[in-house]
């Protein structure tokens, strides 16, 4: 379990949050609601250390991860791993898939020489991705297979914790049920769990088993 | 039609690849009356935006369109056809593009992009600081003097979709086209959005391309493409109440509210219809499929 603990952080100068906490259960999917411009991105950015919080800390299975005097644990934090909104953000125009995911594999240490390729296909046919697409560039694919290729990236650390932060907001309707019917059978299968960014309530209600809503600088539980 | 401002219809529109070409659109059209909105509706990469973009002849160098048959009445009576329609963008053919931050120069201030919308509209000099004033007041900033002198990156998402809905405010314009106008936006801001747009532009046409299907229920008709191929098209309340097309049935019931219903590909091969592949009807009868019709509602299913 991941608790957050009478947090206040501020971004660009701005107090975003104040003296907030929330909880983010294992095995569960919990959904952060918040309209454009509420925080949501700035708690998603505490929990991946993007972030130093001001007062407060970052529990993970009763261990520190980050407080306002303890820098960002980050051993620890690759376990924590984020899809963002914007699908081909996060890839490199000028870099085939592949070689994008051989990159990570190798900084990582995730696989021996030589087995790199076995690794990139068991994660590449967990989200349903074709060997022909990850031989394209980013401007070959689409924006649902871009977000599918995000979350292979993701699948590589074998995350405890998910944070599909607005991740499909970009993609249209049926783009959208088949990546969040992929992350539901992935979090069955492995007992990953998920933080939702969403600003979606009809969404975070359907897909979700716990809902916080960020308003007025606090967190506060909805379900 | 009397009342028509834009009438489109092209045969296809072709991408050269290097040692082949692919077909992007096949036949597409559509009319808008004056004050009416149309949304293009379809999954990624269906040929919404590439259809938009040869309204207004800004098609990448490698992609063609042919059999090109459009007109567009302008303010003042003129009617513009074919290719003629090109030399009416940023006047008669305004375009809100996807991502307001992102269209947005971030080295210039508020300011100095209605400044320049302005000048190419015949503006005065001596009037610049006033009509741009107004044009933020009129795109919804109760208190413009506060937002004209700041530089995109302090703007919210909302707020810079709104100064792309001033900038569009050319005072001759007869078609809007917005792209994905309220991506990445909440339900409230999406709703304004559409009130702001029908506040703003009450006499022009509308074409919007989104996969929003709320959005899409805000306005009168709607056309559902896929790969290129228009699958269903009439007005919003009967085209999303009663689809008549699996494709069209399939976006409906993956909405959230419906379930968010999976469309897997359930055969390898490519039949006659583009959704042929994923279609749990899919049979024989589909590659002799023609286009039916009810009064306004067109469709092209079994």
């Amino acid at each position: 379990m991941i608790s957050i603990e009478d947090i206040s952080l501020s971004y660009r100068d701005n107090l975003i949050i104040s003296s907030a906490s929330m909880e983010i259960k294992n095995n569960a999917v919990t959904a952060l609601l918040g309209e454009s411009g509420a925080g949501k991105s700035t708690v998603a950015r505490l929990l991946t250390g993007l972030l130093t919080p001001e007062t407060g800390r970052v529990m993970m299975d009763s261990q520190l991860l980050v407080s306002s005097s303890q820098k960002y644990d980050r051993k620890k934090g690759l376990s924590i791993q984020m899809v963002q909104q914007h699908p081909y953000l996060s890839l490199d125009p000028r870099q085939r898939i592949s070689d994008g995911f051989l990159e990570i594999i190798r900084y990582h240490h995730m696989a021996e020489k030589g087995k790199e390729k076995e690794l990139i296909r068991e994660v590449t046919e967990a989200v349903g991705l074709g060997a022909v697409v990850i031989n394209h560039l980013p401007g070959q694919i689409s924006g649902g297979e871009a977000q599918r290729v995000s979350l292979a990236k993701a699948l590589l650390f074998k995350p405890q914790l998910l944070i599909l932060d607005e991740a499909t907001s970009m993609l249209d309707v049926s783009t959208q049920a088949n990546v969040l019917s992929l992350v539901k059978r992935i979090r069955e299968k492995s007992g990953l769990s998920v933080l939702l960014i969403t600003h979606d309530s009809e969404l975070s209600e359907t897909y979700s088993d716990y809902i916080y809503r960020i308003e007025n600088k606090t967190i506060r539980r909805e379900k | 039609m009397k009342n028509t401002v834009i009438s489109y219809y092209s045969e296809s529109i072709t991408a050269s690849l290097k040692n082949s070409s692919r077909l992007i659109t096949g036949r597409v059209g559509f009319t808008i009356k004056y004050g009416e909105k149309l949304s293009l509706i379809g999954e990624t990469g269906s040929g919404k935006t590439i259809t938009a973009l040869s309204i207004m002849g800004l098609l990448p160098q490698n992609v063609k369109c042919s059999g090109l048959e459009m007109t567009l009445k302008c303010g003042g009576g003129k009617t513009y056809r074919n290719e003629e329609v090109f030399k009416t963008v940023g006047s008669g053919i305004v375009y809100i593009p996807q991502n307001g931050l992102e269209s947005l120069d971030p080295s210039r201030r508020v300011r100095g992009h209605l400044y320049d919308t302005l000048k190419k509209n015949g503006c005065p000099k001596t009037e610049l600081g006033e009509r741009a004033l107004q044009m933020l007041r009129l795109s919804g900033f109760p208190q413009p003097e506060n937002i004209i002198d700041l530089y995109p990156f302090q703007l919210s998402g909302g707020m810079a979709q709104r100064v792309t809905i001033a900038l569009a405010m050319t005072g001759r314009e007869s078609l809007i086209i917005a792209d994905e106008p309220t991506n990445g936006l909440d339900r409230e801001n999406s709703d304004n959005f559409v009130r702001l747009l029908d506040s703003s532009f009450p006499q022009a046409a509308k074409l919007i391309i989104t996969h929003d299907m709320a959005l899409a229920a805000l306005t009168d008709s709607v056309l559902v493409l896929k790969n290129g191929t228009v699958m269903e098209k009439g007005p919003s309340k009967e085209v999303l109440e009663n689809p008549r097309c699996m494709y069209t049935k399939s976006l409906i019931s993956a909405l959230v509210k419906n379930g968010m219903k999976e469309t897997p590909v359930l055969r390898g091969e490519n039949g006659s219809c583009p959704f042929y592949s994923r279609c749990p009807s899919a049979c024989e009868k589909c590659s002799s499929v023609t286009v039916k019709t009810a009064g306004e509602h067109v469709w092209r299913c079994i």
